[in-house]
């Protein structure tokens, strides 16, 4: 192990993005700024230019050509590094759908934050949320830490033989993206040790042998084929992480699960949470413990493949369940909560209860009383989902808002 | 027993609101204590409201985000108070009991009702013109954070002084590398780094000046945080 040869830091969500990035000697990123993204594209644009990176960093048009621009790079043989949030994820996301069909590696961020309308700047997962179904990786950060290690991970995941499909790792904006926190840094030797030089195992585009790829097909037979062919790859990286995950462990000292299971032993009541809300989560449960509430918290750190025999695992038995989805889909509730209903569906030691709770919607704190009734919902026979985290002094608060914007 | 301090600055933007809250998270993680610090504006926007957020303790800290129950509240700015430039109204609200207001101010700001609210829950209000103190030794009102920063450790002694400066060497003190370029490029860059090292140093020694005065004023006034945290960065 190499933890002694470490360097602890002080940094920002985003810093730690971009040192993950130079970690796995990026050489090639297009960029497009978007708060709270920005501080990413910044510091790396600096470290290219002032030439810690090797390689080029060029500032594109949009978001729709910068993921073009990432996929077609990876598809030459390069790493690729790029990040997005938000409004910039929904334009280029005709582009997201095209680059994963292409079966091509490389790692981007993506800093979550609320969509438009109205429109907002902090955390809400709705953007990450959108692109769910794209055929990306998804792994969801709930530290500074978190991010560093996934960026590196994430190299090794999505230029894996059996899964060359990229990976998109998520930050909570402000929450995350600007808050400093010590952060081991590994030391450039042992990060080049655990991720070699990318090695393509596709054909490359090369100038000299022209070549066509994802080219169009007719009828939906062969289309099927390679839908079938995506699935494959991107549930192959459950077993790919999980194996990337011991020897990452073996190096740095850090071993990440798909799931973290936080006092969760021998809970009763348990929330299922992702991203950096997880930390308030924690510290709820450490309160509701101290008052004799057997409480626990289920994180999810891998979103896509999803983990759903892991899920089922972590949550058989236990009596009440919250789902706590900082996203909403109107009309329907949290996105997140049918695929935990799901994994247990048909299982006979299912939890009595699987509540879904909405919280956190743009940035909205989720405070340690939004968990008291949470457990209060979870005790009450007659509650239903969704229940939203929006009590008598937000209210109150929105009225005062009016009030000051009739004046 | 010490074991956590929760500070909340609200200033206005460009005045460093966030930047003091990084680098007092920085001078506390170099001391070997936890820490963690954030920020929380709007638009990115000079004078308008900006807010920062530094948790520093013994034990591994479980929250993270906006800070709703403060022991120490700074205000970077007068119009925080006069004009209510801030996300947080009144702007001591949610302080704990036994707290402390620190207020770039020379002038008493707080009217009767401010007055009453923080001296029944034993809050201590220390009225610090911070920016005549930035304009005095740092020679620019930029240097307006450095001095709240060295008055909030002055007073509660989360960090001391060294620390202080070893977090500003961090963040601001890059090396000087010789190009090996050309004598003329080499002394360009000299020149620049030089008047950076004077930069820091002044900035250091606002931090100074004003850890001094709140050590006065702290002497004085017996705070209840009066040096709550002494010693212990030494000891963890």
């Amino acid at each position: 192990m190499n933890i002694n040869r470490s360097n602890k830091r002080m940094l920002t969500g985003n810093k730690a993005a971009a040192w993950g990035a130079r970690l796995a000697g990026v050489e090639y990123v297009p960029a497009f700024p978007i708060t709270p993204q920005t501080e990413i594209v910044e510091t790396l644009s600096q470290w290219f230019a002032g030439g810690t990176l090797k390689g080029k960093f060029t500032n594109m048009d949009s978001e729709h050509s910068m993921f073009m621009a990432a996929g077609s790079a990876a598809a030459t043989g390069v790493r690729v590094f790029t990040a997005s949030s938000s409004q910039g994820i929904l334009y280029g996301m005709e582009s997201l759908y095209t680059v994963t069909g292409w079966r091509v590696p490389f790692v981007m961020v993506n800093v979550s934050r609320g969509l438009a309308t109205p429109i907002t700047l902090e955390a809400d997962h709705n953007d990450v949320m959108s692109t769910r179904d794209c055929g990306l990786i998804q792994l969801h950060a709930e530290t500074c830490q978190e991010i560093l290690d996934f960026v590196l991970m994430g190299y090794k995941i999505a230029e894996h033989p059996l899964v060359s499909v990229p990976v998109l790792v998520n930050m909570d904006g402000f929450v995350l993206s600007f808050s400093r926190e010590p952060v081991v840094i590994p030391d450039e030797k042992s990060a080049r040790d655990f991720l070699p030089a990318f090695q393509p195992a596709q054909p490359v585009f090369q100038a000299s042998l022209p070549m066509a790829r994802a080219s169009a097909v007719f009828g939906g037979g062969t289309y099927t084929y390679f839908r079938i062919q995506q699935d494959l790859a991107v549930r192959q990286a459950e077993t790919v992480f999980n194996e990337t995950a011991v020897e990452f462990a073996d190096r740095f000292g850090r071993h990440y699960e798909p799931l973290e299971r936080f006092h969760l032993d021998d809970a009763e009541v348990v929330f299922v949470m992702s991203n950096s809300f997880a930390t308030k989560g924690k510290s709820a449960v450490l309160r509701l413990r101290k008052q004799g509430v057997k409480a626990g918290l289920l994180k999810i750190r891998m979103f896509r493949p999803f983990p759903d025999e892991a899920v089922a695992n972590a949550l058989k038995g236990r009596a009440k369940v919250a789902v706590i989805d900082q996203n909403l889909a109107p009309g329907m509730g949290g996105i997140t909560y049918p695929e935990i209903v799901a994994a247990m569906y048909g299982r006979d030691d299912c939890p009595q209860k699987i509540l879904s709770v909405i919280g956190g919607l743009g940035g909205k704190d989720i405070k340690e009383n939004d968990f008291l009734s949470i457990v209060e919902k979870l005790n009450d026979p007659e509650s239903k989902g969704p229940v939203f985290l929006y009590d008598e002094g937000d209210w109150k608060q929105f009225q005062q808002m009016q009030k000051i914007a009739q004046l | 027993m010490f074991k956590r301090i929760n500070i909340r600055i609200s200033g206005l933007g460009g005045q460093g609101a966030v930047t003091a809250a990084h680098l007092l998270a920085m001078a506390a993680n170099n001391a070997g204590l936890y820490s963690i610090s954030n920020p929380f504006f709007g638009a990115e926007k000079r004078m308008a409201p900006a807010e920062s957020y530094v948790r520093i303790g013994v034990e591994r800290i479980y929250d993270r985000g906006e800070l709703v129950y403060p022991d120490v509240v700074m205000i970077f700015h007068p119009q925080v108070i006069t004009m209510q430039k801030s996300y947080t109204a009144p702007f001591y609200d949610g302080i704990k009991e036994n707290g402390l207001v620190i207020i770039n101010t020379s002038a008493d700001l707080l009217n009767e009702e401010d007055h009453k609210r923080l001296s029944d829950l034993n809050v201590s209000v220390f009225n610090h013109d911070a920016t005549k103190l930035a304009l005095e030794i740092g020679k620019t009102e930029l240097s307006t954070n450095m001095a709240m920063l060295g008055a909030c450790a002055g007073v509660t002694k989360i960090v001391g002084l060294e620390a202080l400066d070893v977090a500003l060497q961090e963040r601001f003190g890059k090396r000087y590398v010789a190009s090996g370029g050309t004598a003329t490029l080499d002394q360009a860059i000299t020149k620049k780094y030089a008047k950076k090292a004077q930069l820091l140093q002044a900035n250091m020694d606002t931090i100074t000046k004003s850890f001094e005065l709140a050590e006065e004023w702290t002497e004085k006034n017996k705070p209840a945080l009066a040096n709550v945290a002494a010693g212990v960065a030494k000891s963890f």
